[in-house]
């Protein structure tokens, strides 16, 4: 952030990630940060600011955090939403999309706050051992630069690569685009004979092909502690699974139990992650946030934000997206309880999006 | 022969239940306001007169045969109108194929039956709408119209085998083409706006974007130009009711469209976005204006080549196109659109077509 003012708000965030790691408060006032945020990104990026003029029918900066309004997620398909010169851009994350769509792009001066969010976050509900043999139903980084979820697995991989001196990193278990079914099986063979626990995260349709290529009969025992991470869900893919189901292969096939599955809620679009807390009490298939990130329910219609337990469109505030938009609505359908967020779907007539509808778009070529 | 049943059918329908029950059905189906609805019908019947109905009759192309037409999931006078011309061309028997809780206009017409016009029956296709027109033409259907976009249009016309009429209703692209004299003249500007409030933009014949002829700085005058007319038509003829979920697809249509836009400009029930980017149609009154170099220049509508036109026309290219515009400036559309069958209107009328107009649709042999 060049300017004194997007430093400043840098520096805010920063603040909260390090006091949600020392489980203390930062003091920030949320709703009076997002309100500067969004001001300095409006003035930052006309194409946001007319994005959201298009939406509020006016031009009058939002001056309550009750009068916010969410910028369509669509728009990151159509424009540059970014508070920076093109010149400046680190890293660029694609929405995945199949033939013919046009893919969403999040361009990224800087990656220190998604890091630090995603490192703080995924320690507190993901990897909460110190140490785990990582398998990655995801492409790596140098193979797929675009993927916001291959970033953030190396996020996690750099990390413990870092505390263990000795560590020999990930094993990514999708190479040139196909799935690679003997290498991820030998690695999970080889991680079940010791005690390491296993982190085996990735895209949701990535499983299926998983189990697809290993056959109806394959079977393992993941070390205990291990833990199983499918993101994306299954929409508009070749085959569609209950989750319910879903979760009953996993817990079959790697002899885990559902409190050892952890689902993640994040996108392209955004720089943080929500994820189910059910080992910390919290019922499953609820989201939890960080301080700096919020979903609420709005009203279709007027977009106010909607009392707890009705149902209505997540619209997502993420602080650290600050070098795009901090206020984002979705297309998707949810519900935000006492203890976290219940995210039931797309809505009816809304694009079927998520990262692991591209992972499945590659591997059906793949297969041919 | 079929000038005497399709003039009572006409009776049928001018009857004021029977009028109050269609615009009901219209109103249900497709969300326009009442008002709307009535002018719909009005016009419809307004245009049936006894020349245009001789001039269809005719043809008399489809004398003792059936029809079977598949309709959209939201139409308006569609049913109206198609059941009237097929009858004036001589059919005996007409399938209305609708989705199950769809088009409540088309079971109204069936129900008319009883009045004395028996000749219409409606069947939910619920399963798969290629599968019923083949069934419609194992029974001896020799005319098949489907309602739909262009690739619906394309995917049933592969179905329908040689020998049978096919014929496709829907458009790939509509679109209006003025020059600086149209925009100079407001009731002109009116005019054309109305092509774009009539059934709130989401009609079969609802143009979706205009090309004006000059700069970009032309376009953004004229887009608040347009803007001022779609605000008045707004104050008399206000938009329906948009679904929820189609006023968050509004929503994030517009915030896409003016992230990009050269200018923007909007109420809550219509807009006009200034933009050079081929970007897709909402309809539902939300308007897009683009520059074009030269109203004698077809090349000037390609934008990036045909790569470009297929975005505008649609990629199957099988269905017309709507096309408003000054008289002078057809011949250069034409050469534009090249093998797309484009139907010619002035500003004002795209969407009240005369009964007997131009071919609607290009109506083929397989």
């Amino acid at each position: 952030m060049s300017d004194s003012e997007g430093r400043a708000l840098w520096a805010a965030v920063e603040r909260m990630i390090a006091a949600f790691v020392r489980r203390g408060s930062s003091g920030e006032d949320f709703e009076a940060l997002t309100l500067r945020a969004l001001r300095w990104q409006r003035a930052q990026c006309p194409a946001l600011d007319r994005a959201l003029a298009a939406v509020t029918l006016s031009s009058k900066p939002i001056e309550t955090y009750g009068a916010l309004v969410g910028l369509p997620v669509e728009v990151f398909a159509s424009a540059r939403i970014a508070c920076f010169l093109p010149e400046q851009t680190q890293r660029t994350f694609l929405t995945s999309g199949t033939t013919g769509d046009v893919r969403g792009a999040h361009a990224f001066a800087s990656l220190g706050l998604y890091e630090q969010g995603a490192l703080a976050m995924g320690s507190r509900y993901l990897l909460t051992a110190p140490r785990y043999a990582l398998v990655y139903l995801a492409e790596a980084p140098e193979a797929n630069p675009h993927s916001s979820l291959s970033a953030m697995l190396e996020m996690f991989a750099a990390r413990q690569a870092l505390e263990f001196a000795d560590e020999s990193g990930a094993l990514w278990g999708i190479r040139e685009g196909a799935l690679a079914a003997e290498v991820v099986r030998e690695a999970l063979v080889r991680a079940c004979a010791g005690t390491r626990p296993v982190a085996l995260l990735g895209a949701s349709f990535a499983f299926v092909h998983l189990w697809d290529a290993l056959g109806e009969g394959w079977r393992c025992a993941l070390p205990a502690g291990s833990v199983v991470m499918p993101t994306g869900g299954f929409k508009g893919r070749s085959r569609v699974l209950a989750m319910s189901d879903f979760f009953d292969e996993i817990t079959e096939r790697f002899g885990v139990a559902r409190a050892d599955i952890v689902q993640e809620y994040g996108m392209t679009e955004l720089s943080s992650q929500a994820y189910e807390a059910h080992r910390e009490g919290v019922a499953p298939g609820r989201y939890v946030t960080p301080p700096w990130m919020r979903i609420e329910a709005v009203d279709l219609e007027t977009l106010e934000v909607l009392p707890q337990g009705q149902q209505g469109l997540l619209r997502v505030v993420d602080l650290a997206n600050l070098g795009s938009c901090v206020v984002l609505q979705t297309a998707d359908l949810g519900v935000v309880h006492a203890d976290g967020v219940e995210v039931l779907g797309r809505m009816r007539g809304a694009a079927p999006r998520g990262c692991a509808r591209a992972v499945d778009a590659m591997l059906s070529e793949g297969r041919g | 022969m079929s000038v005497a049943r399709g003039l009572a059918w006409l009776d049928v329908l001018r009857g004021a239940q029977v009028r109050d029950a269609l615009v009901d059905a219209m109103v249900e189906d497709t969300g326009v306001s009442r008002a709307m609805a009535c002018w719909g019908l009005e016009r419809l019947l307004a245009r049936a007169d006894a020349s245009s109905l001789e001039n269809i009759a005719a043809r008399g192309d489809l004398q003792g045969q059936r029809a079977a037409v598949a309709l959209a999931t939201s139409v308006a006078t569609a049913p109206l109108r198609t059941v009237l011309v097929l009858v004036l061309r001589g059919a005996r028997e007409i399938a209305l194929g609708v989705r199950e809780g769809s088009s409540r206009t088309a079971r109204v017409l069936a129900r008319l039956s009883d009045a004395g016009a028996d000749l219409v029956r409606v069947t939910c296709a619920v399963e798969d709408t290629g599968v019923w027109l083949a069934r419609e033409v194992t029974a001896g259907a020799g005319c098949v119209v489907v309602f739909g976009g262009d690739a619906r249009v394309a995917r049933l016309r592969g179905g329908v085998p040689s020998g049978v009429r096919f014929e496709g209703h829907g458009h790939g692209m509509g679109g209006a083409w003025v020059g600086q004299e149209t925009l100079g003249d407001w009731e002109r500007v009116r005019a054309l706006a109305w092509d774009f409030a009539a059934f709130d933009g989401v009609g079969c014949l609802s143009p979706e974007r205009v090309w004006v002829e000059g700069s970009v700085a032309d376009c953004v005058v004229a887009a608040e130009r347009i803007g001022r007319a779609m605000a008045a038509w707004e104050g008399e003829m206000a938009r329906g009711v948009l679904s929820a979920e189609w006023r968050v697809r509004e929503r994030a249509w517009r915030a896409q469209t003016a992230a990009g836009a050269v200018s923007f400009v909007g109420e809550r029930a219509w807009s006009v976005a200034v933009t050079e980017r081929p970007v897709a149609a909402m309809g539902a009154r939300n308007v897009l204006v683009h520059p074009a170099e030269s109203t004698e220049s077809p090349e000037s509508l390609r934008g990036e080549g045909r790569g470009g036109a297929a975005q505008w026309f649609g990629a199957h290219r099988e269905v017309f196109t709507t096309v408003v515009g000054d008289a002078g400036t057809w011949g250069a559309l034409e050469g534009a659109l090249g093998g797309c069958h484009a139907r010619r209107s002035v500003p004002g009328e795209a969407q009240d077509p005369a009964l007997d107009g131009e071919a609607d649709p290009r109506p083929s042999v397989r």
